[in-house]
């Protein structure tokens, strides 16, 4: 008895932890960090998963506070400026391979719960692991093009057409919009890209390639190429569980995004899935 | 002394259920003895005096909920906290507290059995399905005595097959009843292959309304779950802390740590807590193999050591 009731102390960590870490840990989820900066559940956010791209082979470093090879010395600024601008507290440029073309739009409170969770966690001591870019695009330098093109901090969460009329949207639309665009990144996969790597955004969520050449859908509301004839209920039971209408569950990476979905809370989700329902419709299979 | 009369009061409730047969309304006394024996689905009329005996002292006078107002308590029933606190942690009733020492083990499974169930505001009358004692948990003759239900219990029990950990055979009682109905379907149609191929000849004489029946009959002990061993070993208590850590980042967001969040669409997924974990690792090496039966989780399962598997099994069969 005595040993049971020491067991059921040791499962009281998870409540101890302060309201900030806690959200943190929620949009971490939300944010898929662990889906790259993970291999297994134990070493969490070491980093090491490899994604082989038309540009090389990217590794995912390590996001623990380990004074060596993690964030151990990274200040909040440092890492907003990682999640803003795409750049080491160095001053070099980050591949956006790491979506911050999305993180970019999370607001300061939010990045500073990631931050405060990521320094909550274990740190371990594995070093990072070198990307294997082809040239020329392992010069980091390169990546200031592609910012300049690409990233554009200041505009709104999406391309203009998908957040038309906002002003008039509810504020649960707004929530899912920012959910959607900035935490969960789904345009990332489900927005075709043009040669050098930038999201067309006149295509937007209307179907991608991903890197390991599988098809990412159009997830748009067109009812024959899109998912215009999911119904509501459709879509919170598939960001919920995985299974779509014809109970069919995911495969491949989108079984990762659906165990980051399924810990929404039901108004977070709900708020997604209204955003998600008014994307603007595109008839276009992904190429 | 107190423990003899209280031996005595438990013996006599259980008696009581036993000699007068399925439809004796449930004694609704909130001591000891009561626990969810002879409860179906526990309600919110069997926790208010738990809760007003152990919890008003302190709420919500000094914080948290009034929980003597049902949607105050309904809130944290399904945020799963009033489980977390009062049955997995044990923190609830504050340790030290007279609440605490006067709370037993068996009020704890009734207030977790009230959350798991999502926190209905009624009970559901146990006329239905009896318990005879809460160790027992053999249900009314005419309802077990159907051939069908017959040949479950041989292999599966009400509770599982015993507490024996070296069990293959998954604990039942109280899963899911679309889930429970699904995999028979699967077994039938050999879209799931049992290894030793006796869930496929079970399923196969079955008709759907056999499915049906069986698997609403094994879904209505929900909330009642094995006794805990007696003694845990030392080794299995830190791979269940290990696992813990991983149900949290790997399971609970869907498999949701106790059924208390379950939403229809998600009748799809079983509960795990209280499952045999021997049937878990099992699992989850078959659908760490391959992506037949989910790719979602094989998706996760390959992300699982062996050493995290055993652990995450060792968890949910200890978390009860």
């Amino acid at each position: 008895m005595i040993t049971l009731l020491f067991l059921a102390a040791t499962f009281a960590w998870a409540t101890e932890t302060s309201p900030e870490i806690a959200n943190g840990e929620y949009l971490t989820r939300i944010a898929g960090c662990a889906d790259c900066h993970s291999t297994t559940y134990t070493n969490w956010m070491s980093g090491g998963l490899p994604l082989a791209t038309q540009f090389g082979t990217f590794y995912a470093p390590n996001l623990t506070p380990s004074v060596q090879y993690g964030i151990g010395n990274w200040s909040l600024n440092n890492f907003k400026r990682a999640l803003r601008e795409g750049r080491r507290p160095n001053g070099q440029f980050l591949f956006p391979v790491f979506p911050y073309r999305s993180y970019s739009k999370m607001t300061d409170g939010d990045i500073a719960d990631i931050y405060g969770y990521f320094r909550s966690l274990q740190p371990i001591e594995q070093p990072s692991r070198r990307h294997e870019l082809k040239a020329p695009f392992d010069q980091r330098w390169l990546v200031r093009f592609w910012q300049w093109l690409f990233l554009s901090a200041k505009t709104p969460l999406g391309p203009s057409q998908t957040l038309q009329n906002s002003g008039n949207r509810s504020p649960d639309w707004t929530r899912g919009a920012y959910l959607t665009e900035a935490l969960a990144h789904c345009t990332e996969c489900h927005t075709p890209r043009n040669d050098l790597g930038g999201l067309e955004t006149q295509l937007w969520m209307s179907g991608g390639r991903l890197p390991d050449g599988n098809l990412a859908p159009n997830i748009t509301s067109d009812s024959v190429f899109g998912r215009g004839r999911w119904s509501r209920t459709d879509w919170v039971r598939f960001l919920a569980s995985g299974m779509n209408p014809e109970n069919r569950s995911v495969r491949g990476e989108m079984a990762l995004v659906i165990q980051n979905t399924s810990a929404l809370t039901p108004s977070d989700r709900e708020a997604m899935v209204s955003y998600l329902m008014s994307l603007v419709p595109i008839a276009r299979t992904p190429k | 002394m107190k423990h003899a009369v209280l031996l005595i009061g438990i013996l006599w409730i259980s008696g009581c259920n036993v000699s007068s047969g399925p439809h004796r309304p449930v004694p609704l006394a909130p001591t000891a003895g009561s626990s969810a024996q002879g409860v179906s689905v526990v309600g919110f009329d069997q926790v208010r005096p738990l809760l007003a005996r152990f919890c008003s002292e302190c709420h919500p006078a000094r914080s948290g909920p009034d929980w003597l107002d049902y949607n105050q308590a309904l809130a944290y029933a399904q945020n799963g906290k009033l489980k977390a606190r009062v049955v997995v942690q044990r923190n609830m009733p504050a340790v030290g507290s007279p609440q605490a020492a006067s709370i037993s083990d068996a009020d704890r499974r009734m207030i977790g059995a009230w959350a798991d169930a999502g926190g209905p505001r009624e009970s559901v009358s146990a006329s239905a399905v009896p318990l005879n004692a809460p160790g027992g948990g053999s249900p009314a003759a005419d309802e077990t005595s159907r051939p069908l239900i017959q040949k479950c219990l041989q292999c599966h029990g009400i509770r599982g097959p015993g507490s024996d950990n070296q069990v293959r055979v998954p604990r039942i009682g109280g899963q899911n009843q679309q889930y429970l109905f699904e995999q028979l379907r699967r077994f039938a149609w050999r879209e799931r292959v049992d290894p030793e191929g006796t869930m496929n000849d079970v399923a196969s004489i079955l008709t759907p309304e056999d499915m049906r029946e069986a698997a609403l009959f094994f879904s209505r002990w929900q909330g009642l779950v094995p006794d805990r061993p007696q003694h845990v070993p030392e080794r299995d208590r830190q791979l269940a802390v290990q696992g813990e850590m991983i149900a949290r980042r790997a399971c609970n967001s869907c498999h949701r740590n106790g059924a208390a969040h379950f939403d229809p669409t998600d009748g799809w997924i079983p509960v795990l807590e209280g499952q045999s974990r021997i049937y878990l690792r099992n699992q989850l090496i078959e659908f760490r193999k391959s992506s037949e039966r989910s790719a979602t989780m094989h998706e996760i399962a390959k992300r699982l050591s062996n050493q995290d598997i055993e652990a995450v099994a060792i968890y949910f069969d200890l978390v009860r």
